[in-house]
């Protein structure tokens, strides 16, 4: 709940403005005091000449003290209005007190003895102060006591002591309480503080310990990394060597060549370009369309063209020509390669020299050819005579040929010999003409 | 005795061989009728025409134009039954290798014609004599 009004804060903050912490506190306590004070003067003179006590002049001094702190303060001028406040205050109270005595003044020196606890900065400044109170509270006894006491007949000693008692009281009850506040204001904020700065000590512990975590996970994968990575210059090492020797191993016996996607030539190796008989640089740059030997048919090379740029691998023979127009036969591989978007870029054509064999397996169908046809013309041309001169003969023999049948046979007889001798001479050039392929040292049969 | 009544349908393009066939099938089983066919067409009609549904058929293979598998083929492909004898120059695993697995055929002989390869196709359609 807010118990101060605007214009009662804005006399408290007066001079406050910049300052902060226990100094902020105690020019609000002196600030408190003065307006509190002029409003406590001002019920007390009111009280004293409502009720026609003589002594009401004694409170109008305390107007022009507290005003002056008050403007002192609003100046910025702390030390002063602190020092005009609590030594003014003590003589105006010590005053009152000798002036019209058992009246209850002590007890605003035993308040203000307590205030200098809120009003004075230095520790010592507070002792003085507080034993400046006491020593004129018993200057006051002491003088009280030996001086004769006269009373004053307008005044009621039943009533305006104990007021000022009350008075006194409530302001040290007041201070006490602002004590109160002002130690809760702080235990609160250094709560606060405290446990933020715990939290903090905390996070930062977790946020060390998880470091701590990381940056052994760290030290163990640089390890491992480390490891690895020589494990990897091994690897790639023992790799390369083994490339380099496939690679050799393809220059040695294998015909390589990379194309495009249109075919055109991007690098060969030396036995592809030995064997077609072109230089190196009359065949990067060109179609492979140029050793086309024009065996295969439009439809082979559609083929193998879709395959390819379906992502498949092709394997097959082809018959090739080279730059003198000789034919040669390679079975090869085309790889189609792409880039690392998955993209067809080029195909890799890795492939063998298969001429000889090819030769061969020529030879032999024309030799298989030949011994079916050998086989067809012993079967028919040369075993169909002599099937009938046995026939014939067997007919003689069991005497089954009548006498006027006898010519026919023997024409007949005749005949089949005829026949059977030109096949004999017909299968012996046959066989000639053909012997080379039957030379072992060309057919390997 | 034989039966008497059944043909022998000869297909050879030669007339010597068809002379050695039906000489040397005529005395190992006297009594038969012999028709002889040059082209296999021809036979395959006469066969065609029912006038001979008992007859046993000799083929040689070697015939031109329509050659003794086609008229294996044509005539699996009709619904005659006849005893076929295949009688060639070739062996008969030259035969047995060319010749489609489906096609029926009673036996195979190779030229000339021998008294056993008669013996068997007699006892295969009881042309014999009863003992």
């Amino acid at each position: 709940m807010k118990i101060i009004s605007s214009p009662w804060q804005r006399v408290v903050r007066l001079g406050t403005s910049g300052v902060f912490g226990l100094e902020r506190t105690q020019i609000m306590m002196v600030n408190g005091l003065s307006a509190g004070m002029i409003v406590v003067v001002s019920a007390f003179l009111t009280f004293y000449v409502a009720s026609g006590i003589d002594k009401w002049p004694n409170w109008l001094p305390a107007y022009p003290l507290f005003f002056l702190v008050l403007v002192l303060n609003g100046q910025g001028r702390i030390k002063a209005g602190r020092m005009i406040f609590f030594w003014g205050c003590l003589a105006l109270i010590f005053s009152w007190c000798m002036l019209n005595r058992r009246n209850g003044a002590e007890y605003g020196l035993i308040a203000l003895g307590v205030s200098s606890t809120m009003v004075f900065r230095k520790r010592r400044s507070v002792y003085f102060g507080a034993f400046s109170a006491v020593s004129l509270i018993l200057v006051y006894k002491v003088y009280d006591s030996i001086v004769p006491f006269t009373p004053n007949p307008t005044f009621d000693y039943n009533v305006v002591p104990n007021l000022i008692f009350s008075a006194a009281v409530i302001i040290v009850f007041l201070e006490v309480m602002a004590f109160r506040e002002l130690a809760g204001h702080y235990y609160k904020k250094l709560s606060t503080k405290y446990k933020i700065l715990e939290d903090t000590i905390t996070a930062k512990k977790k946020v060390e310990e998880e470091l701590n975590v990381a940056n052994e996970e760290l030290r163990t994968s640089n390890e491992s990394l480390n490891s690895l990575t020589g494990q990897l210059d091994q690897i790639v090492k023992q790799k390369s060597i083994e490339l380099q020797s496939y690679l050799d191993a393809i220059n040695i016996n294998i015909y390589s060549a990379v194309t495009d996607i249109q075919g055109t030539i991007v690098t060969v190796n030396d036995p592809l370009v030995k064997v077609t008989g072109f230089s190196k640089d009359e065949l990067v740059g060109n179609n492979f369309r140029l050793l086309n030997s024009g065996y295969h048919d439009r439809e082979f090379y559609k083929n193998l063209y879709r395959q390819l740029t379906n992502g498949e691998t092709w394997r097959g023979e082809t018959k090739n020509k080279n730059k003198d127009g000789s034919l040669f036969w390679i079975d090869q591989v085309i790889l189609p390669v792409k880039n690392e978007n998955g993209v067809l870029r080029y195909f890799l054509m890795l492939a063998l020299p298969i001429t000889e064999r090819k030769e061969m397996e020529e030879q032999r169908a024309k030799a298989m050819q030949i011994l079916e046809s050998i086989t067809h013309r012993a079967s028919h041309d040369i075993r169909g005579p002599l099937a009938r001169m046995m026939g014939l003969s067997t007919l003689l023999e069991r005497e089954l040929v009548k006498e006027d049948e006898l010519g026919y046979v023997a024409r007949s007889l005749l005949l089949s010999s005829h026949e059977l001798d030109n096949a004999i001479h017909e299968l012996t050039a046959f066989i000639a003409n053909n012997h080379k392929l039957f030379a072992p040292e060309r057919n390997g049969l | 005795m034989s039966d008497i009544s059944r043909t022998v349908v000869v297909i050879d393009d030669n007339l010597i061989d068809q002379m050695i066939a039906q000489k040397m099938i005529e005395n190992v089983i006297p009594g038969l009728s012999f028709v002889f066919f040059q082209q296999a067409d021809e036979a395959f009609k006469f066969i065609q025409s029912g006038k001979c549904k008992d007859a046993i058929v000799l083929l040689d293979l070697d015939l031109p134009i329509f050659t003794g598998f086609d008229f294996l083929e044509e005539l699996d492909k009709s619904n005659f039954y006849l005893p076929i004898y295949i009688l060639s120059v070739l062996t008969r695993e030259i035969i047995s290798m060319e010749r489609k697995e489906n096609v029926p055929v009673k036996g195979i002989f190779q030229k000339p014609l021998s008294g056993e390869d008669i013996l068997n196709m007699a006892r295969d359609n009881h042309l014999l004599p009863m003992p």
